[in-house]
């Protein structure tokens, strides 16, 4: 089990990312949401040990991530794929898998590891360009050989950075199949802003925003917060005190507005609230929005 | 190991998949190969013959340089790549070490770059097989490559990746390095200045200077604008390579370490937390100081790092600590060294042995080992030919020796430098021979020390009085010289026993016309003949001769070089090296065995030379010569100084041994055999007739001179270019104008005087004088005075006591017919010093007609032809017989136009 406890990161232009964060993390997928800015990736960096936290304490199935001469075994149990993860372009796919093994320690022969290296370039549908410089790869094979990488050396937890970012549909519900396999026997730690991937895959979400965590729970719980909380509403109508904006679209010739309110909203229809809708409604609520830097 | 390994092979896959290191290797091999492929193609067109050493020495003058660049661009590129292209961050997240990172890193770097290094020195040597045609020693390829290419790819690819590291990107690791090398120089000197000492940076190491010799070189080849110069093909000195490049790169290696060592903080830039300033948004500075949070943050080291992190970090500062001791040691131990010269030098002192005293018989029994330790007794016995008691003696003594001296009475001894005075407790009385026994030991070496040319004393002053810095003498840089090395052997005769001096050590001011007129130590003027006798345990596989023609033996499981002769102490000295020896015509001729071919075309001079030698001379036997290839000292440089001076085309004649320098021996043109006979004979002269000890190196210069000229080639007969000189008497060794010029010169105005055949003769009569009486200059010329009637007195007084420079000029010239006659007159001034008898020509129509004309110092006289025929024009002295000067202005040619 990984435990944080009261992470902060201040940068040096006084930038307050990370405000005490407190999470517990355990085999399965655990779902990270967040506007931009809200300190997704400051938190995965001092996660993985990227990034040095200004204080707080991470421990790793029991190994203090402070003392020095723990962050070798530490580092060994962390897969991780970045937001802009980027292979060494001049290896092939095979090759870059097989020196992340080394490097990473994996204590196998190099006869072993060329046979993992084969499985998970399969698993990742990667096999036919395994012998291609990975400079040639696409946006979603870079993504794939990069979830490849962050497995090759059987990681305790996996964090992964905006998987899905840019990559089509079909490649994306791939992708997503592929990180919720992984997580069957390890932690996984998917951070991202596409909340169907989430709702895909993740028993438990976790929102940040503003440096803090926002929400811990499990998706349902999240439906249940918005539940007979959400109206749509013809735009430009009036809307009772509280009532918050969440969104607005275009329907069958008419423009509604998404509207969160405890009470009843005059002339709005209740609706069926989407995990998508819940976020944003979550986010709405505590007065954060989506795209708001924080 | 493993992680190594798998480094290794990244690095390889990497690098070999790189069109940019792919173009960096072959840009860096091309122009590495660029001088020997240039000087193959040229090779027809250089005046000497180009060895292998030619080849391996331009190889290894621009390798160094052209291995720094690459091996940084390399080493950089491969530590900041995979930040740049964005990888390093999944890399980082792996169970390694810092330090074990960048060490495996290091050794990974270095795999690829250093197989590619191999390339020039592998192409330069297959070139230099295929242009010689014959088998080759890979050293002069082999030992420049691994001392000083791999050990800078070493240093450079550890110093690079450390910057790499610290700064994250190649620009910034370039200026970073840059910067804190010079503030760390800089400051270091700084402090160290209070202890009057200053350490030199890592430029010459790098052979910046080299690379333009090189170009300048392949230039001169090209554009014939300069003669080319081959480099030596000695044997490679691996240890004399090794003790000049140490002080070079000690410096630049500390500062490795140490920048290596921080740089593991630097590895993984996990950005630990600084608390930036705190900047008013009105603040004028404000864009400053937000400047130096955001690189307060950027180079801030990792926090957490491991024992083993800081014990690199550790090593890293010791490191630095002791590189720079090690040279701070240095400094001072060669510090004292030319303080001790300095002391001795500029005190004056001892007074030399008087030239009474002259040295009768020089034993030496002992060992001379192949690191250079001599183990020597040495029995000297001295005779006073004076009229006066003598006690004291002095003697130069190479200042590595140890001398402990025993006499009959007892001596008090003591020592500065290389001067050696005794104090005889009981006096030498006139024509008293006595014995003094002297123990010599320790090893033969001389220090190079870091003069740059110029005189010793005079830097060292500037050096002692600089108050700032300015001036002062990295004295860390001094070699130590040792005689006898693996491939050359150069025992002068103070290296092995004590010579009596007879020159004063008063420091003098070099001529007004040198260049560098700073104060020297004279050198020795004064060669009294003595029976030297040595008997010699000397290095086995290297070939020797000593003066006296001697050749190394065998005996008893011990090689021995045994030799006798009379011959004047100072010009004594064994030599040698790896040579091969040919017999020629009773001679030996000793070459480098890469030479066998030039050899072979230049045995045809030495040949020549032999029977020119009994043509001028009958009486001298040239068997027994021992002609020895000559090359560069290992002081001028392993690396970049084994090339010959393009100036250097004389040859050293000590006793029966000839050193002709490489470049001439290597020359496509003959070696000129009559200056050989000349040199042969000079000293075999003064060997049949011993001169007086205070103009022996006159009579030497005397006897080369008459030599040349009996064999039909003396030297360019030259006007005098200065009217300051000493005279002849007691001119310096190393006075190149006044044997050169004024010596042939004077001689010239002498036989004009007394004709040929009376200076022959009486040159003769003088030679083979049988009493025992050592000759003179004043004796000679009374032999010729004697012989033909005409007095020399004045020609003794001007030229060879006094350094008279006449200068002559024609005045008031007048043309008038009387009678029909055509009266031509006027005056000859002499406007310098010295009486001179100068021949004046006038041409007329169809008749010559000569007068001679005395004129004294700063007088005129007056002249008179009468001709028939119409005079054309008046010649003073056109054949250039006497000896004068002839500065702008001076009328020498008066040409008529037929009328008055």
């Amino acid at each position: 089990m990984i435990e944080i406890r009261a992470l902060r990161k201040t940068y040096a232009d006084g930038h307050q990312a990370l405000n005490g964060i407190d999470l517990d993390i355990h085999d399965g997928m655990l779902g990270l949401l967040g506007p931009n800015g809200a300190g997704k990736t400051t938190f995965l960096s001092a996660l993985t040990m990227i990034l040095e936290p200004t204080s707080g304490s991470r421990i790793y199935d029991g190994l203090d991530a402070s003392r020095a001469s723990n962050r070798s075994a530490i580092r060994r149990m962390i897969g991780y794929l970045p937001q802009d993860f980027t292979p060494i372009r001049h290896l092939s796919g095979f090759d870059y898998l097989v020196y992340c093994a080394q490097l990473r320690g994996l204590k196998l022969s190099i006869h072993r590891i060329r046979e993992r290296a084969h499985q998970l370039l399969d698993a990742v549908f990667l096999q036919e360009a395994a012998f291609r410089r990975s400079g040639e790869y696409s946006g979603g094979m870079r993504r794939r050989l990069g979830i490849a990488q962050a497995l090759i050396h059987s990681p305790r937890l996996v964090v992964v950075d905006e998987p899905t970012a840019g990559l089509d549909p079909e490649e994306r519900i791939r992708f997503r199949n592929l990180i919720a396999d992984v997580a069957e026997d390890r932690a996984v730690l998917l951070s991202t802003h596409i909340v169907e991937d989430i709702e895909a895959t993740c028993p438990r979400i976790v929102v940040i925003g503003r440096g803090e965590i926002l929400f811990d729970g499990e998706p349902a719980e999240l439906l249940r917060r918005a539940s007979g909380k959400l109206w749509d509403i013809e735009s430009g109508s009036d809307l009772p005190s509280g009532a918050r904006i969440i969104s607005e679209r275009a329907e069958e010739g008419r423009r509604l507005t998404l509207v969160l309110s405890e009470a009843p909203v005059p002339g709005g229809v209740l609706r069926d609230v989407t995990l998508e809708e819940a976020y944003s409604a979550f986010l709405a609520g505590q007065g954060v929005s989506r795209d708001e830097q924080a | 190991m493993r992680l190594t390994r798998v480094l290794i092979r990244h690095e390889w896959l990497t690098q070999l998949g790189s069109l940019r290191f792919r173009i960096f290797s072959v840009v860096y091999v091309v122009l590495c190969c660029v001088p020997s492929v240039m000087i193959y193609l040229l090779r027809d067109r250089t005046a000497q013959w180009t060895g292998p050493g030619t080849y391996a020495v331009l190889t290894a003058n621009v390798q160094p340089l052209l291995t720094a660049l690459f091996a940084a661009v390399v080493s950089v590129d491969a530590v900041s790549r995979e930040r740049e292209e964005g990888s390093f961050t999944v890399l980082s997240i792996a169970p390694y070490s810092n330090s074990g990172y960048m060490l495996r890193r290091w050794v990974a770097v270095m795999s690829v770059i250093l197989p590619i290094t191999m390339l020039p020195p592998l192409i330069s040597f297959a070139i230099a097989s295929k242009s010689t045609g014959q088998p080759l020693s890979v050293e002069p390829f082999y030992w420049p490559w691994l001392l000083q290419v791999a050990t800078m790819t070493a240093v450079i690819s550890a110093l690079a990746l450390a910057f790499g590291a610290i700064a994250g990107g190649a620009v910034k690791a370039a200026i970073l390095c840059f910067i804190l090398f010079n503030l760390l120089l800089g400051y270091g000197n700084d402090i160290l200045l209070n202890g009057h000492r200053g350490l030199e940076g890592p430029g010459e190491w790098f052979g910046t200077n080299d690379v333009q010799w090189a170009v300048s070189r392949l230039g001169w080849a090209v554009t014939r604008s300069l003669e080319f110069t081959s480099a030596s093909d000695r044997p490679f000195d691996v240890a004399m390579a090794i003790h000049q490049m140490i002080p070079r790169s000690l410096l630049l290696v500390g500062f490795t370490f140490f920048f290596f060592g921080i740089s593991v903080f630097f590895l993984r830039r996990t950005r630990r937390d600084i608390r930036g300033w705190r900047v008013a948004q009105d603040h004028p500075l404000r864009t400053f100081v937000a400047g130096v949070n955001r690189m307060r943050e950027e180079y801030a080291p990792d926090p957490k790092v491991t024992f083993r992190e800081w014990a690199v970090v550790t090593a890293g500062a010791v490191g630095l600590i002791l590189t720079v001791r090690a040279l701070l040691v240095r400094f001072d131990h060669y510090h004292s060294i030319a303080a001790a010269r300095f002391a001795a030098e500029e005190s004056g002192g001892p007074q030399p042995a008087d030239v009474s005293i002259v040295p009768v018989a020089w034993q030496a029994r002992g060992r001379i080992a192949s690191n250079s330790a001599i183990d020597l007794d040495v029995t000297a016995i001295i005779r006073n030919d004076g009229k006066k008691n003598q006690t004291h003696l002095a003697f130069t003594l190479n200042p590595a020796l140890g001398a402990a001296v025993t006499t009959k009475g007892g001596a008090k001894t003591s020592r500065s430098w290389d001067r050696l005075a005794v104090d005889l407790l009981q006096p030498l009385v006139p024509g008293e021979e006595r014995a003094l026994r002297f123990h010599i030991s320790g090893r033969s070496v001389w220090h190079d020390l870091p003069t740059r040319h110029k005189s010793f004393v005079d830097v060292y002053e500037v050096h002692r009085n600089s108050k700032d810095g300015w001036g002062l003498q990295d004295f860390s840089r001094t070699l130590t010289v040792p005689a006898v090395t693996r491939g050359r052997v150069s025992l002068q005769a103070e290296d092995l026993f004590p010579v009596l001096r007879h020159t004063t050590w008063q420091l003098t001011p070099r001529a007004k016309r040198s260049t560098d007129p700073g104060r020297f130590v004279p050198l020795e003027a004064i060669f009294p003949m003595a029976r030297i006798e040595v008997d010699l345990d000397v290095p086995e596989g290297v070939f020797l001769s000593d003066s006296c023609g001697a050749l190394p033996r065998r005996e008893a499981g011990r090689v021995r070089l045994r030799g006798a002769c009379p011959m004047s102490l100072h010009h004594y000295r064994i030599a040698g090296g790896r040579l091969q020896p040919l017999r020629q015509d009773g001679a030996i001729v000793a070459m480098i065995p890469e030479h066998r071919t030039s050899t072979e075309a230049q045995l045809v001079s030495f040949s020549k030379a032999l029977s020119m030698v009994t043509q001028a001379w009958p009486q001298i036997d040239p068997r027994g010569t021992v002609f020895m290839e000559w090359s560069p000292g290992p002081a001028e440089g392993s690396f970049s100084g084994m090339w010959h001076s393009p100036w250097d085309f004389s040859a050293v004649k000590s006793g029966k041994l000839l050193l002709i320098p490489e470049s001439t021996w290597t020359a496509r043109a003959a070696v000129p055999a009559d200056r050989l006979a000349a040199l042969l004979i000079s000293v075999e002269l003064q060997r049949t007739r011993p001169i007086v000890p205070a103009e022996s190196l006159l009579f030497m210069h005397f006897y080369r001179h008459v030599t040349l000229s009996r064999l039909g080639s003396a030297a360019q007969r030259e006007l005098a270019s200065s009217d300051t000189q000493p005279g002849l008497l007691s001119g310096a060794g190393w006075d190149w104008g006044l044997w050169e010029k004024v010596l042939p010169a004077v001689m010239m105005e002498i036989e004009q005087r007394i004709g040929s055949r009376n200076f022959i003769a009486a040159l003769d009569e003088f030679i083979s004088d049988r009493s025992g009486n050592p000759g003179t200059a004043k004796e000679l010329l009374g032999r010729m005075t004697a012989r033909s009637g005409v007095p020399l007195d004045r020609i003794y007084k001007d030229f060879f006591i006094e350094g008279a420079v006449p200068h002559l000029t024609l005045e008031t010239v007048t043309v008038r017919r009387e009678s029909g006659v055509w009266v031509v007159g006027g005056e000859v001034r002499n406007k310098g010093t010295g009486e001179s008898f100068v021949p004046l020509v006038l041409e007329c129509d169809g008749e010559t007609m000569t007068t001679l004309v005395r004129v004294d110092s700063n007088t005129a006289s007056s002249f008179t032809f009468r001709s028939p025929s119409a005079p054309q024009v008046l010649n003073l002295d056109p054949r250039g017989v006497s000896y004068r000067r002839a500065p702008v202005g001076t009328v020498q040619s008066f040409r008529f136009g037929g009328t008055e």
